[in-house]
């Protein structure tokens, strides 16, 4: 039939008019690039030859330099503000919470902290497990262990900040598998996982730290960007100076191995925040910017994030004026802004040097806290070069101090104290009366160490690790009269904050932590 | 014997004259001829009247096979030349025309008949046209009658209100008239809740390129079982338009313009400059030292401006029996209210068939436009550029330029806030320009009657360029050094459709049989440049910017594909049972080669009561007709180009930093794979009744529909600390039903007299159903005050876009706080305590027309409006939020100031928080558009050639009736968002407009 003969011609223009639907990415790496074959599951790789490892070891160094809000500014905000060493700065209800103590779930920083802490463990997981699992004889051994190695003290790092902050978070060691619409159930606790004790949290990064202090690379003096062997150690002194896993021995003894991979004090303070200006004999100013960092790899640095001329950090902006470029965004109120408590005990202990690097005063366009023609700013960052240390010597040497008060050892600490902290910031030994009472001791060093780490993240650990916090702060407010009142009292549940709200949403597996 | 000379020479000069014309300009032949009547023709009088025995006024009369005509007058009597042999053609519009030959009768009486033209009208369906009353399915209509008079400029806004079951809602006031339209509810969550647009049957992703003028009709086809044909394409619905083709009988040149003066709906006030005084010394005291008592500038005035639109379009148009054309030419340029912004549009269209063969015939349709805009900032606080914040925002005694500086001003005493002139000056050189190229062919063979294939190929390239730079201001305290950008794209779709339709009649048998497939491939290439650091603002382009975002500058590409196979068939039995069923395969490029294909089966039937037996006895019904279908249709487009692979996103490494010279860029994954991704699958059922009766005076159209979209796209956010958090799955469930109703009726028709009526109902319910892995979902970050909490959720077992906070129990007469509800109970107002505080979807919307005709006037009253939707006002958090050195509203005089006052406004400083405090009741009756109209049918018109004259004002947004207490309730600042609806924060506001213009023709 002819109706037939019509319907067959059509047909096989729709057959002529067909075409390939196999259309690969133009301008994205992809499955295809990375050689994995998606139609068979069991073909997941993680990484697929050396490249991908030096590329994945490259991501966490990029991290550590990218981390600067919620790894450094946040830090900063919940050590700093959240304590008796500054105000919120520029006071909202994002800030605020810190300085008033009434942080809880709904707080946007600590959800973008902990999503950035837990991004941060999922890429260290991809390189070590990467590695475990590749099957690329270009990779030496050698090279395999210690880029594991590098891989286990990045995610120490990060779940060293977060056990210290929240307590009881997910443990997370592994890359999760595809999901799929069969596989779903059985992958689903990977994804959304439980949270550990805290003890356990501690007792895996004591573990890696322990296994990566044999394959890290050693202390290289001229480049403290590395997670080196000392960076292992100085964490190890740390984690065993907090309460779930406290061993004052071993934090004497991490101590003095980080002292004997060649770590001192350095001799002039400013060498660490300092700039060098155009015009070396004038003051900073609009016409007199900084033009770079005064100093890099300091034998004090054990981890130093950098930023070299040409790819600076932009965190400056967020504390005071840039000194590479003195106008910049300097026309909204600034974070971190020093506390009246916090000046006056640096004026109380006479200490100029140290206070020099840590408070500037400029006039501003805003009078929040002070009046605005004379107004403090945190000031130990202080352009796009200069570097965060991540950490230092001072702070695990203080430690070393702590751990000798804790054990008895009053003139070892006393020692450490006076000849070394003091000297360096141009102060009189303390007087026997305090070198000889533990507790006059103990006292005098938690100042010591809140005017030494002033500003770098470390005064809210130290009232927590040493059970200050209710005594300090819930008297703040009567000893600072620039300080808001107190929402609610400091008190046992205060030792923990809360696990953002949202992220209990997301996850309904989380618990929130008691108070909250 | 003068007379005749000079009669003769008369003639010789017309004709002479005629011949000059035909070859000069054809059109107006038709005009000129009817003065050269020959000797031997006579004349013929009459009169033409109704049914009602009515005369007929400006009914045509033809002589058939030419171009002699007249039209009848105010009695509806005629008078006209013709010879024995011809046949007159008498037409009117909604009239069925009649045809007598003329013999020996000099006079004729004519009485037309009404069309029952509902009924005869041809609707066009996926890959073809059906005749209206053999639709089994549930489609809408627009036709350009509705809406030539009426200041659009997208042909979204003359869907609005016109069609039950499409919601078209225009989320701000920008130039550019964008509008979102959700044909039965939103579908998707990820993916595009928009329609499909067939625009002469070739699909686009927008129809920004098309000029109103240049649409003939616009049909909807809202349920699976008419979509379905479109396949994966066509879950929300297919928008199907038609432009102008050359009407057989009608060589025309038609020239409409129109002008239209805009200004902003609503004002809100702000503090002089002693309020604010007073205000921000309760904010923060001691604040107000350095501030001046005095009001020296009018933001208002210095921001808005009465926004001008012109629009004009010639067009011209002609058929005859083997060809025809359309070809148009439109300018569009739309001022905004606010100085910066503009939407231009240059539009040209060729459209033209022509039957070569006997059995070939081919076509095309060619059209070409230009677009450039510029909008301003909006959806942000006045501190990140807001502009429509700024300006409620900014005190009223500081000045637009700085006497110190010689700049605009910048610091509002401390206060950072945009000055919104400087913004908008500095905002000039940012502009969005897209030419757009459709070019079209089509070949159509007939096999044999009834029989044809019909091969479309069409090219679809569209080139888009973004340039902006901010510029260089180096004065006192500042130092910026100038940013430029430069983004270009270029998109190619072709498609390839090959539809063989076959359609046979025997005894009372109709079928109708359509197979076909299509083919689509996508190219799409992209660059950005960015750079900085000019020397100063003579020169813009990146050529001379001294960096060169080494980050932030590349090119990139992605292409996709789809191949498609579909076929029809539909049978009826004497228009009384009728029965349609289709089905589609459809292959994509994004989907795993193992789960490539979906298939979209569909079927319908309907059935005419009123041809039965037992109906025959009512005669003042004209159909009823009942109709049910069911189907499923498709979704892709939430889906990303490679949406199966695993994809790594890179990041560059400094190479200038010693020792990385040689640096390689890092890659990091940036989904997770998903091999088993497939369609969004939507299953509609469908039941209307199409009832019409007392001579087509009462015409009513009633859907009910229940859609259930499966497989429903969710772009997962997994819990950090996974490998990768992102992945695409199917993995949801969403629901809606819905009821819409139409009612056209012609309530008044006499002589000289019309009123007709079209009201339009739809009311939706959605819910989201089913949620796989994550449950909930947050969206809509808005003022900073809020610090990143969001304030829309959407969870399983409620309705899309539910606003999220907590409740706010007024004002504590005692401390001024505003007292939020603490419901756990456990003392403290945290997180916990939030809670649902709002719906954005309506109980239902309408749209509700009217049209009075009186002689050659016309009144059209065009109301529309919403019902039962709340609207999150993230716009007072800004203006009524009192939390910083930021102006406010007039309405915060009315706050709290000490115990014991009773206010609903709270002190300044309360403790502000998302809350139900902002939400307010959206529904709104609106005086759409009221057009005033004339035809001008006087005689003159006639003797200069022209057919139409009509000159039209019409007031838009005139009138709104609402308490909402923004600037307009017609809002949403996340635009085309699924998720999201329903919130002003800081929106583009809507304008009133005054048109006049006119509509000619020759």
């Amino acid at each position: 039939m002819k109706i037939i003969k019509y319907i067959l011609i059509s047909a096989v223009v729709f057959v002529a008019a067909s075409c390939s639907l196999d259309y690969n990415p133009i301008d994205t790496y992809s499955d295809i690039t990375e050689g994995i074959d998606t139609t068979s599951a069991s073909s997941q790789v993680i990484l697929k030859d050396r490249a991908a490892v030096i590329n994945q070891r490259q991501v966490l160094y990029q991290r550590l330099k990218d981390g600067q809000e919620h790894w450094y500014l946040d830090m900063l905000l919940l050590a700093e503000s959240h304590s008796d060493n500054a105000y919120a700065g520029s006071p909202n209800a994002e800030t605020t919470p810190f300085e008033i103590n009434s942080i809880e779930g709904s707080n946007p920083n600590l959800k973008r902290d902990w999503n950035g802490h837990m991004d941060n463990i999922a890429q260290a997981n991809r390189l070590i497990q990467g590695i475990d699992e590749l099957k690329d004889p270009s990779l030496t051994e050698a090279e395999a262990k210690q880029f594991r190695a590098e891989g286990l003290i990045f995610r120490s790092l990060v779940y060293f900040d977060m056990v210290r902050i929240w307590g009881r978070v997910p443990l997370i060691t592994t890359v999760g598998k595809d999901i799929t619409a069969d596989n779903i159930e059985e992958v689903y606790p990977a994804y959304f996982p439980q949270q550990s004790e805290e003890i356990d949290v501690y007792k895996q990064i004591e573990k890696d730290l322990l296994e990566a202090e044999k394959y890290a690379p050693k202390n290289n003096p001229t480049d403290k960007t590395l997670l080196t062997k000392s960076v292992a150690r100085a964490l190890l002194a740390k984690v065993y100076a907090e309460k779930p896993l406290r061993d004052y021995n071993k934090v004497i003894a991490y101590a003095d191995s980080v002292a004997a991979d060649g770590f001192e004090l350095v001799p002039d303070f400013s060498d660490l925040w300092g700039v060098q200006l155009q015009n070396p004999s004038a003051p900073p100013g609009e016409n007199n910017f900084a033009v770079d960092a005064k100093k890099r790899n300091t034998s004090e640095a054990i981890l130093e994030i950098q930023y070299p001329v040409g790819s600076g950090n932009w965190v400056t902006w967020m504390f005071g004026r840039s000194l590479d470029n003195w106008n910049f965004w300097f026309d909204w109120a600034k974070w971190i802004t020093p506390s009246r408590d916090l000046i006056n005990a640096f004026q109380t202990a006479g200490d100029t040097k140290r206070y020099n690097e840590s408070v500037v005063w400029y006039s501003c366009s805003w009078n929040i806290y002070y009046p605005s023609s004379n107004y403090p700013f945190m000031y130990k960052t202080r352009s796009a070069y200069n570097s965060i240390i991540k950490i230092r010597y001072a702070d695990i040497l203080l430690l070393k101090a702590e751990a000798l008060i804790q054990t008895g050892d009053l003139s070892g600490a006393a020692s450490i104290i006076n000849d070394k902290i003091r000297k360096r910031a141009g102060l009189a030994a303390l007087p026997a009366s305090i070198t000889n009472d533990k507790n006059a001791l103990l006292n005098a060093y938690l100042n010591e160490r809140r005017l030494e780490l002033a500003f770098e993240g470390q005064r809210w650990f130290d009232l927590v690790r040493l059970d200050k916090v209710e005594e300090v702060l819930n008297t703040l407010p009567s000893r600072d009269s620039g300080r808001p009142a107190l929402r609610y009292p400091y008190d046992k549940f205060s030792y923990k904050l809360p696990i953002p709200q949202d992220i209990i949403d997301q996850n309904p597996n989380l618990v929130q932590n008691p108070g909250y | 014997m003068e007379n005749t000379k000079k009669n003769s020479e008369r003639k010789i000069v017309f004709r002479f004259a005629t011949r000059f014309l035909r070859r000069l300009f054809p059109l107006l032949v038709s005009i000129v001829v009817p003065l050269t009547l020959s000797a031997q023709k006579t004349t013929i009088t009459g009169v033409v009247v109704d049914s009602n025995n009515e005369p007929v006024i400006g009914a045509s009369v033809l002589v058939k096979s030419t171009s002699t005509g007249t039209v009848t007058d105010l009695n509806g009597k005629f008078t006209i030349e013709a010879s024995k042999n011809d046949v007159l053609v008498f037409s009117y519009i909604g009239m069925v025309p009649q045809e007598i030959k003329v013999g020996n009768s000099r006079n004729i009486n004519v009485v037309l008949k009404e069309d029952i033209k509902i009924l005869s009208e041809v609707v066009v369906v996926g890959y073809g046209t059906q005749k209206k009353k053999d639709l089994t399915t549930a489609v809408s209509t627009v036709s350009a009658e509705d809406f030539d008079v009426r200041p659009i400029v997208s042909a979204g806004q003359a869907i609005q209100g016109k069609a039950a079951g499409v919601q078209v809602i225009q989320p701000n006031g920008a130039p550019g008239g964008e509008t979102v339209i959700r044909v039965r509810g939103t579908t998707s969550f990820n993916g595009n809740s928009d329609p499909l647009y067939v625009v002469d049957g070739v699909p686009v992703d927008n129809i920004n390129f098309l000029s109103p003028n240049d649409i003939e009709n616009i049909n909807i086809l809202k349920d699976a079982s008419s979509a379905a044909i479109y396949g994966s394409r066509a879950a929300n619905g297919v928008v199907i338009i038609t432009t102008k083709q050359g009407k057989s009988g009608e060589s025309k040149i038609a020239f409409n313009a129109q002008l239209t003066a805009k200004n902003v709906t609503h004002k809100i006030q702000s503090l002089n400059a002693a309020d604010y005084i007073d205000l921000m010394e309760e904010i923060r005291p001691g604040s107000s030292s350095q501030m001046s008592s005095d009001d020296i500038t009018n933001w208002y005035d210095e921001v808005y401006r009465t926004g001008l639109q012109q629009s004009y379009q010639l067009s011209f148009s002609n058929s005859t029996e083997k060809t025809s054309y359309f070809l148009s030419a439109g300018y569009l340029d739309e001022k905004g209210i606010f100085p910066a912004s503009f939407f231009r549009r240059y539009s040209f269209r060729a459209n033209m068939t022509n039957e070569i063969r006997k059995w070939l015939s081919i076509g095309s349709n060619i059209s070409y436009s230009d677009n450039s805009n510029n909008g301003i900032t909006t959806g942000a606080g006045s501190n990140r550029g807001g502009v429509v914040l700024a300006l409620i925002n900014l005190p009223t005694s500081l000045p637009v330029i700085n006497p110190e500086t010689g700049y605009y001003t910048r610091n509002f005493y401390g206060q950072n806030i945009t000055n919104p002139v400087e913004a908008m000056e500095n905002g000039k050189d940012d502009i969005t320009r897209e030419n757009r190229l459709i070019a079209s062919g089509n070949a159509m063979l007939t096999f044999m009657k009834g029989m044809t294939l019909k091969s479309t190929f069409t090219l679809d390239r569209r080139h888009g360029l973004q340039t902006g730079f901010s510029p260089v201001v180096h004065v006192a305290g500042i130092d910026e050094y100038g940013n430029a950008w430069d983004n270009r794209n270029m998109n190619t779709v072709l498609t390839w459709d090959n539809i063989f339709n076959y359609q046979k009649s025997f005894d009372k048998n109709n079928i109708e049989l359509m197979m076909g497939s299509s083919w689509t491939d996508s190219k799409y290439s992209n660059s950005w440049i960015n750079g900085s650091n000019f020397r100063n603002n003579e020169i813009k382009t990146l050529n001379v910017a001294n960096k060169i975002a080494w980050d932030n500058t590349g090119t990139g590409g992605s292409t996709w594909g789809i191949m498609s196979y579909f076929g029809r068939i539909s049978y009826n039995y004497d228009s009384k049972y009728l029965f349609t069923a289709n089905f589609r395969a459809d292959g994509s490029s994004r989907l795993h080669p193992d789960h490539r294909w979906g298939y979209f089966p569909s079927f319908s039937a309907a059935w005419r009561l009123s041809s039965e037996e037992f109906m025959q006895g009512l005669n003042w019904l004209d159909d009823l007709k009942i109709r049910g279908g069911w189907g499923q249709t498709g979704n892709q487009s939430g889906l990303g180009d490679y949406a199966y692979l695993q994809r790594y996103s890179v990041t560059r490494q400094q190479w200038w930093i010693t020792g990385q010279e040689n640096v390689l860029p890092i890659i990091t994954a940036s989904n997770l794979r998903t091999t088993d991704l497939t369609w969004e699958t939507t299953t509609q059922s469908n039941v209307g009744i199409d009832f019409t009766a007392f001579k087509s005076r009462l015409n009513i159209i009633m859907d009910y529909y229940y859609k259930k979209t499966t497989n429903m796209l969710l772009n997962i956010t997994l819990p950090s600390g996974a490998n990768v958090t992102s992945i695409q799955r199917n993995g949801g469930l969403m629901r809606n039903t819905g009821f819409e109703l139409s009612v056209n009726s012609i309530n008044i028709t006499n002589k000289n007299f019309k009123w007709t009526s079209d009201l339009e109902f739809s009311l939706n319910r959605n819910k989201l159903v089913k949620l796989d892995l994550t449950k909930i979902y947050y969206d809509a970050a808005t003022s900073d005050a809020f610090h990143g909490i969001q304030i829309v959720r959407n969870e399983e077992g409620r309705p899309l876009g539910g606003f999220y906070g907590y409740i706010s129990d007024g004002v504590d007469s005692e401390t001024g706080e505003l007292i939020y509800r603490d419901i756990n109970q456990d003392n403290k107002i945290t997180a916990s305590d939030r809670t649902y505080i709002g719906d954005p979807n309506p109980d239902f919307i309408y749209g509700f027309t009217n049209t009075f005709s009186w002689k050659g006037f016309s009144l059209s009253i065009f109301l529309q409006g919403t019902y039962g939707n709340d609207i999150f006002n993230a716009s007072r958090i800004e203006t009524e939020g009192m939390y910083d050195l930021k102006n406010q509203s007039t309405r915060v005089l009315d706050r709290w100031r000490r115990p014991g006052m009773i206010t609903t406004i709270p002190k300044a400083n309360f403790n502000l928080q998302p809350s139900s405090y902002f939400v307010e009741d959206g529904s709104y009756l609106r005086l759409k558009d009221l057009t005033l109209s004339y035809n001008v049918t006087a005689p003159f018109l006639k003797k200069t050639g022209i057919s139409r004259l009509q000159p039209y004002i019409t007031a838009s947004n005139l009138l709104t009736f609402t308490n909402y207490l923004g600037m307009d309730p017609e809002v949403n600042e996340w635009g085309n968002s699924n998720a999201v609806q329903g919130i002003d924060w800081g929106t583009y506001p809507q304008a009133k407009s005054f048109v006049f213009g006119f509509n000619i023709e020759f």
